[in-house]
């Protein structure tokens, strides 16, 4: 699906980025920890999180926070802010954490990508 | 005791000893209330009368009664207007870029307290359309353990207890 369609169906704030993977061909695959919380249809029976891997295809990043931010092996990575900048760019602010004793740290990058697949267990 | 030991032979020695019987039972009689007397009084003098003390969440009697929170376990509240944390000894920590999108962080740096503040965008759904605090454990080891909740115990990062709202 495009990243139009991808953003009104799914909501990123208050999720968790576990995982951060580059695979071939460009693909960018996150593991996340899905907000239920935030989703359209929450109810309160719901669980706070579901797990989904997102992947985007076609894809590079810019890192708008000048750290040469691109992926991380530790931590993981709170969504504080996503917007929708064009068809196939998104804007994501996330909090860093490599629970190491010093606070999160903020990575603002744009994520141009051609489609994004979501498998939603 | 001893009144007893002596009581047979002097019954048996007829009216005389009947009459040194009743004597040795009065005096008995005095000397033993006499040691209840000053058993009583030595009480009175080392233990109180009142009830058994409160030691632990005593109702405090200089606020009408109600039960006293120790320390920590006072429910933790935010303002509803972030800046009055400033007014309460924080420091700001916000990053500029967080700033415009309405999140901001303070710290306090005499007890280390850290929290964000989220102000709620119109239309969004769920947590991102109200203001909400959330509040970082110092000693987190994980997602799972990464914020507080109202009562400072440890909860998931981004979990349903850690959206404080504000007071």
């Amino acid at each position: 699906m495009k990243l139009t369609e991808f953003i009104k169906k799914y909501n990123l704030y208050g999720s968790i980025f576990t995982t951060w993977n580059w695979a071939e061909n460009h693909r960018l695959v996150l593991e996340v920890d899905l907000s239920n919380l935030n989703q359209l249809g929450y109810i309160e029976s719901d669980p706070d999180f579901r797990n989904v891997i997102i992947i985007f295809n076609n894809c590079y990043i810019i890192d708008t926070s000048g750290q040469g931010f691109d992926g991380f092996f530790k931590g993981d990575g709170r969504v504080i802010a996503d917007e929708l900048l064009n068809d196939n760019s998104l804007k994501i602010l996330f909090m860093h954490d490599l629970y190491d004793g010093k606070s999160e740290n903020l990575v603002s990058i744009i994520i141009n990508s051609s489609d994004v697949m979501i498998i939603d267990k | 005791m001893a009144a007893i030991a002596v009581a047979p032979p002097l019954i048996a020695a007829g009216p005389p000893g009947w009459v040194a019987l009743a004597v040795l039972g009065v005096v008995t009689v005095g000397i033993s209330a006499i040691a209840i007397m000053n058993a009583s009084n030595e009480a009175d003098d080392t233990l109180s009368d009142e009830k058994p003390g409160c030691t632990q969440n005593c109702p405090n009697k200089d606020n009408g009664g109600k039960k006293t929170e120790s320390k920590g376990e006072k429910p933790k509240e935010y303002p509803k207007n972030p800046d009055d944390l400033l007014e309460d000894g924080y420091d700001e920590t916000s990053y500029p870029e967080a700033e415009k999108q309405g999140i901001r962080r303070f710290k306090n740096p005499k007890t280390g307290d850290e929290a964000e503040f989220h102000k709620g965008k119109p239309g969004k759904p769920g947590w991102e359309g109200k203001d909400h605090w959330h509040r970082f454990n110092p000693n987190k080891t994980g997602k799972g353990d990464a914020m507080l909740d109202k009562n400072g115990q440890a909860v998931g990062k981004g979990s349903k207890p850690s959206h404080l709202e504000p007071r």
